[in-house]
Formats: C-alpha cells, structure tokens, sequence
C-alpha cells in the first residue's frame, strides 16, 4: 500500500491523476452533449467511440508515468530500499487502475443517468462497462510495458498510437480474438451482449496479464 | 542504532587479521552503446575500507556502483556485498544491508525531508520506537531541519542530495556506495558530513575529482579501459609524495600494478 500511495501522490502532484479521471469523464460528458447536438447520433456510440479514445490516452500517461519514474530515480531510490522491481510494477498498475476504474465509473454513471428510456437493461451494461474498464486496463499495461522500454516522451506516443490502433482493429474487425471493450457499448441494442462482454473482458484480462508479465520481465533487465 | 552487523563481529580478531571481502566481484563485465564499460571487473573491498573508485572513462566507475547497487545490470561476472550473493537480494538480505546514493537515484522533489525519511524508515522496517528518533537525528545530523517541512525541490539539489545520503544512512547499512557525493554541498559542510559517515561501514566513493575525497578515503582503484589497473592504499600514494589526483593515480597505476 505504501508504493501505491506514493504513486497515486506522484499522479496527483504531476496532475495525471486529474488529467486520466477527466479523459474518462470527457467521454461520459461528450456523449450526451453530442447527441444533444445531432439527434441522429446514439448516445452509447458516442460513448464507446469517446472511451476508445479516452483508454489511448490513459495509455500515453500510463506510459510516461512508469517512464518518468524508471528516468527521475525514483524507482531506483526504492530498489536499492529492498523494494523489488515486480512490486514498482504492481503498484503503478493499482494506482493507474484505480484512476481509471473512477473515471470510466464516472463516466458511465453520467450516460446511464441522462439516457432516460432510452437506457438499456442494467446488466447488459455493466456487462459492457466492466468489459470496457478491463479493455482500458489493458491499455494501462501497454502503457506500463511501452515506459519500461523507452524515455518518457516517445514512450507516450508510442503507448497512445498501439492502443489507439488495436481498439481501432477490435472495432473494425469483431471477429477477431481481440478486447472489443467500448466498441461493445456501440452495439448493446443487438446480439448477445452479456456473453460477448464477459468473452471480452476475459480476452482483456489475459492480455493484460501477458502483457503484465513482459513488463515485469523487460523491468528486471532495464537499468533505473 | 540499527546495525547488521554485530559489534562483536567489527570488535573480533579475525576482521582485523583475515580482511574479509565486503564488496567482491569477479569478471563483471557490461557493454553500453557499443563500449565496455566494464571487461572483467575483478575486485574484493576489505571489510571497513573507504576506498575512492575512480575510472578511464569516468562512466565506468559510476556504472560500477550501480552494478553492485542493483540498479543496473551486468553483462556477465559474478558480485557480492556484505557476505551476500545476489541470490540472496530481498527485504532480508542483500538491500538491507547495502545503502547507495548516486545522481540517478533520488526521490520525488514533491516529498518534504520529512516524508522522504519517513518513507525510507517504512521501507526499511524501521521498528517504531527508534523510527522518529532516527528520523529527527538525521534531520538535524545532515542540516535538514530547517527544511525539513517544505518539498525538497524547493531546497534545491543541496537538499536533494543531503536527503538522499540522510535516508541512505538510516539503518547504518553495512556499505555505503556512494556515486560522485554531495556535489552541489559546500565543501566544508561536505567533508563534515561524509567523514560522519558511520565508522563501522565499508564505503566505495565514485568520484570524477578525486582531490575533492581526499581525507575521506584510505585506499584507492581506478579501473582503465573496464579493468582494474590499480588497488592500493592511499598510503602508498602519500608515501610517493604525491597528492591525491587523477593524474598522481594514473602515474602509479603505470608502477605498481593492480592487487
């Protein structure tokens, strides 16, 4: 807890814990506006085309939260105090996670709310919320992985572009054994959502942990 | 105070006669942007020394330390401090006991002195009963009470770097590596503050500006081209009436070979 701590303090001095809460807040906030604006846009693909964006973003800070901390010796101040490398890893993920977690559950609070009838069922949405909080979570590991291996600035880009680039192919191509996280959101009025959300969610959360494992790996042989 | 190791250990006869290893490694090697660095390190610092590492490039002592530290990694070779492999690296083992400062490694400039203590205090377990009065010792012990509330960034790199050592020096780790030191103190305040470094430590300086130890150390290497060509005591520098410099070290590197 005391690592997590310390980097939910360090989100919150450097002004990312702000900037994720409001990335994700902003996609709640420009799906119902943007409807408001053209009757003809659905509420909910707003939303997913918005979070789709929104977990890119949260990649890039992922990214060059774990970078900035690998390149300011802060995480080397803490190995050399008994701290193991996997333990830096696992908590920038709970602390990015965290902030994560409370924005998108901001934000699907704020669709859900202002959907009035036309909300759909209750299950089938937080089916879908929960595939998409694994999906940008998965995000967030991208991010980790991408700011083990390079500098803080290339590190945000290259974050933001893949996890831009593989939600953009989940959402083109759904046959494919990717996370669809958001893009599900898009298509709750249709097929089966629960059972493709759970599906999706299990395929987020395997990737995050492969993903997981290969950051951890790449972060015991990097220098701090 | 806490201490690994036990005063009977320091006080009996056979650290005395035997000059047991604290820091050893052997054929440590590392390549970095196409240069060795290192190219086969080998090198035993005896228990309580204060041995001044200097290097040809400079970058080779500094990558050193960080070897030995844990925070960077080694091409090939094995290391060991205070009587542990890095197999035993852990809460208990190898981290405990080992305490480094170095450029690279300094905690967020947001935390106050205070808080970066308190941290290092947890880190390391501290018990509580001695955790505030270690705490607040370091404070005054390093000139950090005056400054002991605000954020560290705001005292600027001085504070930085006496914060670093004050938390590094916490639990009195059996050797202290310690990389290009308090640069950005005052050289009184300074030599004060590492001739107070704990009398029962071995301690490896990395410096660039060996002149700038001198009083601190008693034995001197210099590793040249990533191997060590010189290791001796400082006696043996003095003794040639030479005084303590880059160029005084290389000479006699060039006359007495590595031991």
């Amino acid at each position: 807890m005391t690592l997590v701590n310390l980097d939910l303090r360090e989100l919150w001095m450097s002004f990312r814990l702000l900037a994720i809460v409001a990335l994700m807040l902003l996609g709640g906030v420009v799906a119902v506006i943007a409807p408001a604006l053209d009757p003809g846009l659905s509420p909910l693909a707003v939303f997913a085309a918005a979070l789709t964006i929104a977990s890119a973003g949260v990649a890039g800070l992922a990214a060059h939260s774990v970078s900035s901390d690998r390149c300011d010796g802060a995480a080397a101040w803490l190995v050399v105090r008994a701290i193991p490398r996997s333990s830096l890893l696992l908590a920038w993920l709970s602390a990015l996670g965290v902030a994560t977690l409370v924005g998108l559950a901001g934000s699907a609070v704020v669709v859900w709310v202002t959907a009035g009838a036309a909300a759909p069922s209750p299950p089938a949405y937080l089916a879908c919320v929960v595939a998409t909080a694994a999906a940008a979570f998965g995000g967030v590991v991208i991010g980790a992985l991408v700011g083990v291996l390079l500098r803080p600035r290339p590190a945000a880009v290259v974050a933001t572009v893949v996890t831009l680039l593989v939600g953009a192919i989940a959402w083109s191509f759904p046959a494919l054994p990717l996370p669809r996280g958001a893009a599900l959101l898009a298509m709750l009025a249709s097929g089966r959502p629960i059972s493709e959300a759970m599906q999706s969610t299990g395929v987020a959360l395997i990737g995050a942990a492969l993903l997981a494992i290969a950051a951890d790996a790449a972060l015991h042989r990097a220098d701090l | 105070m806490t201490t690994s190791t036990p005063d009977a250990l320091w006080a009996s006869r056979s650290v005395r006669l035997l000059h047991p290893a604290a820091v050893w490694c052997e054929g440590v090697r590392r390549r970095v942007g196409g240069e060795r660095l290192l190219d086969g390190v080998d090198l035993a610092v005896p228990v309580g020394a204060r041995l001044l590492l200097v290097s040809r490039p400079e970058a080779s002592a500094s990558l050193l330390l960080r070897i030995l530290a844990g925070v960077a990694r080694a091409d090939g070779g094995r290391l060991g401090l205070a009587g542990l492999s890095r197999a035993d690296a852990g809460a208990a083992g190898w981290a405990r006991r080992i305490g480094y400062v170095g450029p690279e490694a300094s905690i967020h400039g947001w935390l106050t002195p205070r808080e970066a203590l308190s941290l290092a205090a947890d880190l390391i377990e501290l018990a509580p009963a001695e955790r505030e009065q270690l705490i607040n010792g370091a404070l005054e012990g390093y000139d950090l009470a005056g400054a002991a509330d605000q954020p560290i960034r705001r005292g600027g790199p001085s504070v930085a770097e006496r914060v670093a050592l004050a938390a590094a020096q916490l639990n009195q780790p059996e050797v202290l590596l310690l990389d290009q030191p308090l640069r950005a103190v005052d050289p009184l305040q300074r030599l004060r503050l590492l001739l107070g470094v704990g009398r029962r430590q071995t301690v490896v300086i990395a410096s660039r500006y060996p002149a700038a130890e001198a009083g601190l150390v008693n034995r001197v290497v210099l590793l040249r081209d990533g191997r060590v060509v010189l290791n001796a005591p400082l006696g043996d520098l003095e003794r040639a009436g030479r005084p303590l410099s880059m160029s005084a070290i290389e000479r006699m590197a060039s006359t007495s070979p590595a031991r």
